[in-house]
């Protein structure tokens, strides 16, 4: 049963735990990590973002400030994730950062078709790894802008 | 007188012939079908003369029908007098026959041994059989050579519609060798991306807890706990190296080569540039000199020289004083290159062993190192068609040669 936050800052989609434990201990470090939901695939990703299923009882008038986004993801992929949230006009407005594994052209430049606001490919060392997660959770949050600003 | 010679009775050179005409009349027939026969035969000679424009005694034959024909003409003449008394004239056409075939005769006696020479009619006729039988066997030999040629002609349709078959089915095997190799290089680049992110996926995962341990829980660990965590990571540390050493392997292996010609003396003096924080405060000295210039791919080169070098730098460590020697000869066939070192050096027993991969003549404790980095010398070199061997003597130093081909200055840039 995902925790009842009212502001989400951050939508961590991740099918890894151990990736996603890592990934949210570097967004600690610049204190991103209070307002994280993390979604573990595709289709409860999108049941958060459309707030459907166990999320039916979220506002979509209240969105995350960003969408951390892994390609390899169970049930629904991530590009498929990212299209459906672009294509819709209530959530097309939302930052979707991709961070996977994947160098490969065709990802990067189907993501970028779909509208993604950022590609970053995870780095396989550790201290890369913890130092582009922290420094993008910084960056989201508190250096750029969001396009809507609820209250 | 004139009814005398008119009278039936009369008969000229009666008295000669006895007064009796059957003989007058035997002599004038007779001369008669002489001179017809005389005056026919040059005509015979002349026709035959016409038709055998080759014949090689043609004015022999013309002389020759002279002297009949005035043989004819003094028969005729023989004739003729009998009733008109022209001996003058008859003498006159005697005396000519008699210079004309008294000509022939001298003409003829020294044609002889000429005709002598002339091949007979029944020699010709040997000849001639000769002739047909050698037409015969020609004719035969022919028709055996038109039978040998045309098996022949049948022969080399057949090999050449064999030959066709055959380019055919090596054609088919290049296309399907062809299409195993993609598929094998498409196997082993997603083999080496698994490598580099799959394998890698884990390891960041073992280094980021075991850190995470450390910084969180300090306290909580004893100094025992502590080494032991610091043991996991160093292993995690190797075990990165690895797989950047087995993909820089298999890179190696793979990548194709950009040849070109290469001044290995600043080759040489860049990588001992980018090594010089390796050395550290260490009190090493570098010869560097003379080194020929390689046809080759650069960055290949630079990665043998540079693994060369490292190890040269690395298995020097404990000398007071490191010694590193680089140097190279130019040969008719190949350049030699070679890097000599007073480092810790092999025993000769494990040459053989040197350059495979993941050998090690080393404790792991003693040097660091994967025991790769001479494959992929050995990898490199072979694929610019060298070769690579080693000397060395345990504690006294080792010396690394590789030997390229000489670049040949008709070759261009093959």
């Amino acid at each position: 049963m995902p925790e009842p936050i009212k502001e989400v800052e951050i939508l961590l989609v991740e099918d890894n735990p151990t990736d996603a434990e890592l990934a949210i201990r570097a967004l600690r470090k610049n204190n991103c990590s209070n307002k994280l939901v993390w979604a573990k695939d595709g289709a409860e990703a999108l049941d958060f973002i459309f707030c459907t299923g166990a999320y039916a009882g979220r506002q979509i008038t209240n969105p995350p400030k960003v969408i951390l986004l892994d390609l390899q993801l169970p049930k629904v992929s991530g590009l498929e994730v990212l299209r459906r949230i672009k294509a819709d006009d209530r959530t097309k407005m939302i930052p979707v950062v991709v961070l996977t594994s994947s160098k490969e052209e065709r990802d990067i430049a189907d993501s970028y078709q779909y509208g993604v606001n950022s590609y970053i490919s995870k780095p396989v060392e550790f201290d890369a790894f913890h130092k582009v997660v922290s420094e993008t959770g910084l960056y989201w949050l508190l250096v750029n802008h969001p396009p809507v600003t609820s209250t | 007188m004139l009814e005398f010679f008119a009278s039936e009775s009369f008969m000229p050179h009666g008295h000669c012939f006895l007064w009796d005409p059957r003989i007058l009349w035997l002599h004038v027939v007779s001369d008669l079908g002489i001179a017809f026969a005389y005056f026919a035969i040059p005509l015979a000679l002349i026709y035959f003369v016409e038709r055998r424009q080759d014949f090689p005694f043609k004015w022999l034959l013309v002389l020759f029908s002279s002297f009949i024909l005035l043989c004819g003409a003094t028969h005729l003449l023989g004739v003729w007098v009998l009733w008109n008394p022209d001996y003058a004239l008859e003498g006159v056409v005697k005396a000519l026959t008699a210079i004309v075939s008294i000509a022939t005769f001298f003409v003829t006696v020294k044609l002889v041994p000429q005709a002598l020479e002339l091949v007979g009619p029944r020699e010709l006729a040997k000849v001639n059989a000769d002739l047909q039988r050698n037409i015969e066997e020609c004719a035969k030999a022919q028709g055996e050579l038109e039978q040998a040629y045309a098996a022949i002609e049948e022969k080399v349709k057949e090999r050449t519609a064999r030959l066709k078959e055959s380019r055919e089915e090596v054609g088919r095997l290049n296309e399907d060798l062809e299409r195993r190799v993609a598929e094998r290089t498409a196997d082993l680049e997603s083999f080496s991306y698994s490598v580099s992110h799959d394998l890698r996926t884990p390891l960041r995962a073992i280094e980021g807890f075991s850190r995470i341990v450390m910084e969180e829980y300090p306290d909580k660990l004893d100094d025992e706990g502590k080494r032991l965590l610091k043991i996991v990571r160093e292993n995690v540390s190797r075990m990165g190296n690895l797989i950047d050493d087995i993909l820089a392997f298999s890179r190696a292996g793979r990548r194709d080569l950009s040849m070109a010609p290469v001044d290995m003396d600043s080759l040489a003096t860049a990588v001992l540039e980018e090594l010089k924080p390796l050395m550290g405060a260490r009190d090493v000295r570098v010869d560097l000199g003379g080194l020929p210039p390689a046809q080759g791919d650069s960055s290949m080169l630079h990665q043998v020289l540079t693994n060369l070098i490292e190890n040269a730098v690395k298995f020097t460590k404990n000398k007071d004083r490191a010694i590193i020697d680089i140097s190279g000869r130019t040969g008719d066939n190949e350049n030699v290159y070679c890097i000599r070192d007073n480092g810790a050096g092999f025993d000769m027993r494990y040459s053989d062993r040197l350059f495979g991969v993941f050998q090690r003549l080393h404790g792991a404790d003693e040097f660091e190192g994967a025991g790769i980095g001479l494959a992929i010398i050995k990898r490199i070199v072979s694929r610019h068609r060298g070769r690579v061997w080693a000397e060395g003597k345990p504690d006294e130093g080792a010396t690394f040669y590789f030997a390229l081909p000489a670049r040949k200055e008709d070759e261009g840039h093959a």
